[in-house]
């Protein structure tokens, strides 16, 4: 199946116009011509000259004067000129004999007109009659009357503007209704503007199949509207039963050509008014049905306004007098600007009023492909005019070419015709740059740009629609993306501004596209919910340490013992923000930071410290964050209680591991362990406080009476519960499995005395 | 506990002292350790980064050049109108006779490792005991400046990475001796100075040089860097 691509249809009716435009120019500048302008003058002076070309044949002809035969002095005898002949439109006489006479008049007067010299009788002023010969020439572009300019430019204007809305909907019906009563205008128009604009006369079998071209779009035109309004707005009758529409007007335009009508105003006035009734009918209908729709009347009030006003006016002025046998009121050639009414009130109601779905973007097509054509035109102007360009002169015209015309056409070319596009090695940094925005709006707002950037699309809307993957459709018109980049699904159509289709190419890097954003997001999740858990972990701790800590400071009545909870809570605040839980300090990093701390205090009080370097502690094994809060929070407690209670000059320690548990030995010697610091009395709120903490850990704590001083061993797992270590990417109920496992598992500390 | 002896130097006629620090409780605090001690030590403070750079306009002028008791300045980093590192830069670039220390009360190591590429000759926890604080003061006075675990680590990160001729040869400031580097991964192990110059067999006033020198060549080697890369950027 072939689509028809919106530019292709708006460039073809383009083309068309064009050929239609250079046809009817043709025709009409290939008739023989005087150069006389003539008009009715009424019964009794029937044909005045009312002017004369001033380098036409008859430049020298003596005015005024009337124009009171033609013939030729070799043949037939001079044709008497009548007021009839030089009648605007035929359609005006009452009966089809009148018609046929004035046809036959026209073929023996184009007939003369076309013999290379024809002999004229004009009467001047004062009543002398005079015969003049003339050669009769080609005519000049110039002396086209406005009338036939108005009529050209509303039937090339209809149409494009009919085509360029079929191009936005080509499967609508409504649409393609709307664009054949503007084709019907122009062939209606194009044919009438021949005719209309004769200087005398033309051949009278060109004059009726003119005519009926004229009738054939007159009535078409009105078949069109009739059956648009049958069904837009609002569909009021199956498209099927829009056939009855043509039923009844294509028989009765027959008989009009045919000339089988009772009389010609029945046979073509009168359906062109009925016509007109039935359209005014129709919008009245339309505007009852939906009263309920705002958006559906105000593009009705738009449309069927245009419609009434333009046909109408048309109509009423040219067509409707001659029912009731009275002269039209303005010659049809300028009437038929009033059609151009129509389809510009529609270019204008497009945008504002939605008219049949369309929005700003339908503009943007037509501006688009104007551009491609015009730049083309330019192209075309320029060989021909460097052709006739002087030897001398062609130098600069190459250089000014070169230099001012082709780089400008290449700016114009990549602004608005060239296809822009990303660079493969872009898209991944694009990508990113949508998912780190900070807000979901910026985020989406990023995305569409990407998307834009990418496809340049004329149409890019939200659907409800479920959308699972990327699929194109409407043979490549349109393609769908599922949600993403905190946007719902999308629609993109008309790719490139309407210049192509979406290929499979396009649906595998749309594919690739939503796949790389889904991924980034997936991380982003993932790390979202990474640094609520550290939050939680963080305000937890907080909480726990050093909010405990400060309510026991806050009941000391010594100064000293004060200062010293408030060192450590600023202490324990330094543990929590130095470690993240989803980050594994290496073992070797915290054995040195304690060792480090242990010296300087130790050294402060007094103590002398033994712990040797061990090549083990250098160890890149990773630790849990709750293994080495809790191991570290546990030694620092130890080391506190020496330096107040022990009274030791000396303090050792050793640090070992296997792999799986660590364990550490304080010993010092000192007084040795109080067994009131066992049994958890009021000044053992410390220790009380380390075997929680190990307990937490799922360690144990041994403390052994020495011969001189205390032993103490702390042993925890490296990884509090290994089995239950927390998967950044799944989601979890809990914020810290591991460590809330381990509280679970509610190991007793064992606590021997020896 | 015992407490720790209380060294006071002797009576030093005209030195100064300068205490950038915004919360007024710990500025008096922080003024009257210094106090403490150097006896006769006149001490002003200030709250903000604007005062610290204007008392340093009109006062620093007066520090003594190639002096033992050259002027010390403490510097919070938080202040309320920017950071402490300019004041400690503007220290290093104009007013060698002030020795800039870092007062801070979490130690971490981005930080502290910025001020001292800055020009911190030293950095003090506020949160010790004054007792300590007085001692940390001495020794870094002393020409010993601290140089906890992880700094140490990241010393020895940041000299492994740097290109050497990324640094012009000022003194080798790019690149680090085997026995720095030796020093650099005791201290990054845990080891106080003391118990680095055991293990090395040198006498504790040596490893302090060895430290002072490190802290010496990153000063010089972030100078470098910024210049280089400001060039490579085209602002110079």
């Amino acid at each position: 199946m072939i689509v028809l691509l919106p530019s292709r249809i708006v460039q073809g009716a383009t083309l068309l116009c064009l050929a239609a435009v250079s046809l009817t120019l043709w025709i009409a500048l290939s008739q023989p011509w005087l150069g006389i302008a003539l008009k009715s003058g009424g019964e009794t002076q029937p044909v005045a000259i009312i002017s004369t070309h001033p380098s036409g044949p008859a430049r020298a002809l003596p005015l005024p004067a009337r124009l009171v035969a033609v013939g030729n002095s070799g043949a037939a005898g001079p044709v008497e000129i009548e007021a009839d002949d030089v009648i605007e439109e035929p359609d005006m006489f009452e009966t089809y004999e009148q018609t046929g006479r004035f046809m036959q008049r026209q073929t023996t007067l184009a007939a003369l007109l076309r013999q290379p010299k024809v002999a004229l009788t004009v009467a001047t002023e004062s009543g002398q009659t005079q015969s003049v010969d003339l050669a009769p020439a080609r005519r000049p572009l110039a002396d086209l009357p406005l009338a036939f300019w108005i009529q050209l430019f509303t039937g090339a204007g209809a149409l494009l503007i009919g085509a360029y809305v079929l191009a936005m909907r080509p499967a609508d019906i409504a649409t393609r209704l709307f664009a054949l009563s503007g084709a019907m205008i122009t062939v209606s128009a194009f044919a009438a503007a021949i005719y209309s604009s004769r200087e005398l006369a033309i051949d009278g079998e060109l004059f009726r199949v003119l005519s009926a071209f004229n009738h054939i779009g007159a009535l078409g035109f009105g078949m069109a509207m009739i059956a648009l309004f049958l069904i837009y707005p609002r569909r009021l009758v199956s498209p099927r039963l829009l056939w009855i529409v043509p039923a009844v007007f294509v028989p009765w335009l027959a008989a009009d050509i045919l000339r089988l009508a009772p009389s010609q105003p029945v046979g073509s006035q009168l359906p062109t008014l009925i016509e007109m009734l039935l359209i005014v009918v129709m919008v009245g209908v339309q505007w009852l049905v939906n009263g309920n729709d705002p958006r559906a009347r105000a593009a009705l009030n738009w449309l069927g306004l245009s419609v009434i006003v333009g046909a109408g006016a048309f109509v009423s002025l040219t067509i409707a007098p001659v029912l009731v046998q009275m002269e039209p009121v303005i010659d049809q050639g300028h009437a038929f600007g009033f059609f151009l009414l129509i389809y510009a009130g529609l270019a204008l109601g497009v945008g504002r009023y939605r008219l049949f779905d369309l929005s700003e973007w339908a503009f943007r097509i037509t501006f688009y492909t104007g551009a491609t054509l015009l730049l083309f035109a330019i192209d075309a102007a320029l060989i021909v005019f460097l052709q006739f360009q002087p030897a001398s002169a062609l130098g600069i015209a190459l250089l000014l070419v070169g230099f001012g015309y082709l780089p400008l056409r290449s700016l114009l070319w990549n602004r608005f015709v060239a296809r822009r596009g990303l660079p493969e090695h872009e898209l991944f940094r694009a990508i990113i740059d949508v998912s780190l925005a900070v807000t979901a709006a910026e985020r989406s707002e990023r995305w569409r740009q990407l998307l834009q950037r990418l496809f340049d699309p004329l149409v890019m809307e939200e659907t409800q629609e479920a959308v699972a993957a990327v699929e194109v459709r409407e043979e490549g018109l349109e393609v769908r993306l599922p949600p993403a980049a905190a946007t719902p699904a999308l629609v993109l159509r008309y790719p490139w501004r309407g210049r192509r289709l979406f290929g499979s190419a396009h649906q595998d890097l749309a594919r690739e596209l939503v796949r790389l954003m889904l991924y980034t997001e997936e991380s982003r999740t993932a790390y979202e919910r990474g640094s609520i858990e550290e939050r939680q972990r963080i305000a937890r701790d907080l909480h726990d340490d050093v909010g405990a800590r400060l309510l026991s400071g806050l009941y000391k009545t010594d100064l000293g013992e004060t200062h010293r909870v408030l060192r450590d809570a600023i202490t324990d605040i330094r543990t929590i923000v130095s470690g993240l839980s989803t980050d594994q300090p290496p073992l070797g990093r915290m054995i040195a930071a304690l060792r480090h701390e242990t010296g300087e205090r130790l050294a402060a009080a007094g103590v002398e410290l033994d712990w040797p370097l061990d090549p083990q502690d250098d160890s890149p094994l990773p630790l849990d964050y709750p293994a080495y809060r809790c191991f570290s929070a546990a030694h620092r407690e130890i080391v506190s209680n020496i330096i107040r209670h022990a009274g030791a000059r000396r303090v050792s320690i050793r640090v070992h591991h296997d792999g799986e548990r660590l364990t550490t030995t304080i010993a010092d010697d000192g007084i040795g362990i109080d067994a009131a610091h066992l049994e958890g009395s009021p000044t053992g709120n410390g220790l009380r406080g380390l075997l929680r903490r190990v307990r937490d850990a799922n360690g144990h704590v041994a403390i052994r009476r020495l011969p001189a001083g205390t032993a103490v061993e702390i042993t925890i797992p490296l990884r509090a519960a290994t089995a239950a270590a927390p998967q950044a990417s799944a989601p979890d109920p809990h914020p810290h499995p591991a460590f809330e496992g381990c509280v679970e598992a509610g190991a007793t500390p064992r606590v021997r005395t020896t | 506990m015992s407490a720790p002896p209380k060294p006071t130097k002797g009576p030093t006629a005209g030195r100064r002292a300068l205490v950038i620090e915004d919360q007024n409780d710990t500025r008096a605090w922080l003024i009257q350790t210094l106090v403490t001690a150097f006896d006769g030590i006149a001490v002003a403070g200030v709250a903000s980064r604007a005062a610290a750079l204007a008392w340093l306009r009109t006062e620093g002028g007066g520090a003594p050049a190639d002096s033992a008791a050259k002027w010390i300045a403490l510097i919070d980093l938080g202040l309320p109108d920017g950071s402490g590192l300019d004041i400690i830069r503007e220290i290093d670039r104009r007013h060698g006779g002030i020795v800039p220390i870092v007062t801070t009360i979490y130690d971490d190591d981005q930080h502290l490792f910025d001020a001292i590429a800055a020009g911190a000759q030293g950095y003090l926890l506020k949160d010790q005991h004054p007792d300590m604080l007085v001692q940390y003061l001495h020794r870094i006075d002393g020409g010993e400046p601290p140089l906890s675990p992880s700094i140490a680590q990241r010393m020895l990160k940041h000299f492994a990475r740097l290109k050497p001729q990324a640094v012009p040869d000022e003194a080798g400031a790019g690149t680090l001796t085997a026995r720095e580097i030796d020093v650099l991964r005791l201290l990054g192990r845990g080891l106080r100075v003391a118990e680095a110059a055991r293990v090395l067999g040198l006498t504790p006033h040596t490893i302090a040089g060895y430290v002072k020198n490190i802290y010496r060549k990153l000063n010089i080697s972030s100078r470098a860097e910024a210049a280089i890369e400001a060039s490579r950027r085209g602002l110079t």
